[in-house]
């Protein structure tokens, strides 16, 4: 099994495309891993969506490859590639049972009436609908349908299933059900899986790697904790997770200076030259609060405080541009209220910086 | 009695005159016409002899069986061409759109001498050597109805999606058509066949234009000499496209109730 989630199932080789003079791809190149889970992540409009389109015949590309097994499938149609694909909306033929539109992919391909009708069965016991076969579409919820479409997707055993931002039609609770389900579901089938969402806390609960894309290009692909703790640019550190922008200036050590604290820039970060003006970023979490205002600390007078459950996050007033976001344990916090003023350190040990 | 009851009763009252005004305007001039065709020539009393006059006419089912087939073939063109030319107009052309729009709305605005002449000549020679030719014409008099028809059918429905999803399963486009796109609009078809069949079975001067003989020319031609038989068969038309207007929608109602039923079925075993 090790040797088989080892071998390479996807092969997107500098993949481009141009809308007009627009370029909506630029030399992208990405592997999946069989039965590996990646989710694409990024702001609107950079890529992500095009990517799984190509992948999935629905979009041309101008340049690049596609292998599939080590197979070259760049030319072929979308009917031809067997992949599965759920969409953003619903998608359920209106005319179809749930269980038909289950067995409409093994239909096409003239699989006998038994087999079709035990394999439809098992998937949606799989996605705890089997109760539901005789139902239409348009009596389903939202949730349901999506499950359904799951199902539909998984039936074709696909080569690779293509999620594409399939919860963001959902309301918040059901979102995270279904996530948990589908993740469930292609541990359990090992299918693997491109999932594309703007959500992050979505791609990061959910996948084995997470691909954070920028204007056409992927910026980092990386494990979830390594994205997070390890980012490898600005446009990373500052869109996964929550980020402070506070202005700092480079010091004749090559070290941040901030506040009133000097901390070495990290290796992952550009580089800067001395004395110049920069944002250093910082996590929520590598802030702390006390009461004790000694040289290193920057005094500061807390403005909004917001309950969020194990968790509470403190805007800090330091007299720059806009409030510092701190996040303490709720426990820790009952010390500290609104109008209090309070003494800010930064426990990072290294930095990134963004231009100022 | 409370001032909401009185209004109530007013509106209700409005409402059952209005209704009444309309099936007066509606069924006085049939109810009539009816009484017309049934009198007789000296004021002898009512009879059915001006349609049994119809049914003794030289070449009454030649015409009537003509105009029938004209009708079924258009229908066939209709869905044939039409259909999957305005599917594919929503789901490659949104762009164009606009411009088919308003060149499906032409024929309306064309003179049908203009039609006919410039229609005819653009058509092979064998075909325009048959009588059968005037059912692409037909098909082109009805296009700015059974386009709209299709066209508000196909915006109902989240079609990209649906082909998409049905070719990344593996059908291939024609599969996806008839299997996903069809079923899924099936009364905005049903809309645009039956407009495309009462055109057709109506349509005179385009057919007399290009000196063919369907039904409706045939009607012209024999009630010239015979008022009360033209009105007779004037309401033997309108009860035969009545007839068939009732059968499309009976049809349609048996699928919709076998759908409903099966539905309320599966709400019961769900619910149980």
């Amino acid at each position: 099994m090790s040797s088989k989630k080892s071998e390479i199932k996807v092969s997107l080789n500098n993949l481009s495309r141009h809308y007009g003079s627009v370029a909506a791809l630029q030399n992208f190149s990405l592997e999946m891993k069989t039965g590996e889970m990646v989710s694409l992540l990024g702001p609107s409009g950079c890529g992500k969506t095009t990517v799984l389109r190509i992948l999935g015949g629905l979009d041309p590309h101008h340049d690049g490859n596609i292998l599939v097994d080590g197979e070259d499938i760049t030319g072929l149609p979308s009917d031809k590639r067997n992949m599965g694909m759920v969409f953003q909306a619903y998608s359920l033929f209106p005319n179809m049972t749930v269980a038909e539109n289950v067995e409409y992919g093994l239909r096409v391909r003239k699989v006998s009436q038994e087999v079709r009708r035990k394999k439809s069965m098992e998937l949606l016991e799989m996605v705890h609908l089997s109760h539901r076969g005789n139902a239409y579409p348009n009596q389903l919820s939202g949730g349901q349908q999506q499950r359904v479409a799951l199902a539909r997707a998984l039936a074709i055993s696909p080569k690779v299933l293509l999620l594409d931002e399939p919860l963001s039609a959902l309301d918040a609770q059901v979102r995270v059900q279904i996530r948990e389900e589908i993740r469930r579901i292609q541990l359990e089938t090992e299918t693997t899986t491109l999932f594309v969402t703007h959500d992050q806390e979505e791609a990061m609960s959910v996948s084995d790697r997470v691909g954070v894309m920028n204007a056409g290009q992927l910026e980092q692909i990386d494990s979830p904790t390594v994205l997070y703790n390890k980012p490898k640019t600005a446009f990373v550190a500052s869109f996964v997770g929550v980020t402070n922008k506070i202005p700092a200036e480079i010091d004749g050590k090559g070290r941040v200076r901030i506040l009133n604290q000097k901390i070495d820039l990290s290796k992952n970060s550009r580089s800067a030259s001395e004395g110049e003006k920069v944002f250093a970023l910082v996590r929520p979490e590598n802030l702390i609060l006390s009461n004790e205002f000694d040289t290193d600390a920057q005094p500061g007078l807390v403005i909004t405080k917001s309950f969020l459950g194990p968790l509470t996050k403190l805007g800090v007033d330091l007299g720059i541009e806009s409030l510092v976001y701190v996040n303490m344990t709720s426990q820790e916090a009952r010390k500290i209220d609104v109008g209090d003023r309070v003494a800010l350190k930064i426990t990072s040990e290294e930095l990134m910086v963004a231009n100022a | 009695m409370g001032a909401g009851t009185m209004k109530s009763r007013i509106f209700s009252g409005t409402r059952y005159l209005i209704l009444g005004l309309g099936l007066v305007f509606f069924i006085a001039p049939v109810a009539s016409a009816i009484e017309f065709s049934l009198r007789s020539y000296g004021n002898k009393g009512h009879t059915m002899a001006n349609y049994s006059w119809i049914f003794q006419q030289e070449d009454f089912f030649t015409n009537i069986t003509i105009s029938l087939k004209l009708a079924v073939l258009s229908a066939v063109i209709t869905v044939v061409t039409v259909v999957p030319a305005v599917t594919f107009l929503h789901l490659e052309g949104q762009r164009y759109k606009r411009i088919f729009e308003f060149l499906a709305i032409l024929p309306l605005v064309v003179p049908v001498v203009s039609l006919a002449i410039g229609a005819q000549k653009a058509m092979p020679l064998f075909i325009q050597n048959s009588q059968y030719e005037l059912a692409f014409f037909y098909v082109v008099i009805a296009i700015p109805y059974t386009f709209q028809s299709l066209n508000v059918g196909l915006s109902s429905i989240p079609l990209k999606t649906l082909v998409e999803a049905s070719r990344s399963l593996g059908a291939s486009f024609a599969k996806t058509v008839t299997s996903v796109i069809v079923p899924a609009i099936r009364s905005a078809i049903n809309a645009a066949v039956f407009l495309a069949v009462t055109l057709s079975f109506g349509e005179f001067t385009l057919t007399s234009l290009l000196h063919w003989e369907t039904f409706p020319v045939w009607i012209t031609r024999v009630s010239q000499g015979n008022v009360l038989g033209s009105i007779a068969l004037s309401m033997f038309s309108l009860i035969g496209a009545w007839t068939l207007l009732i059968l499309v929608q009976s049809a349609q109602n048996v699928q919709k109730n076998r759908r409903s039923k099966s539905q309320v079925e599966e709400m019961e075993e769900a619910t149980a």
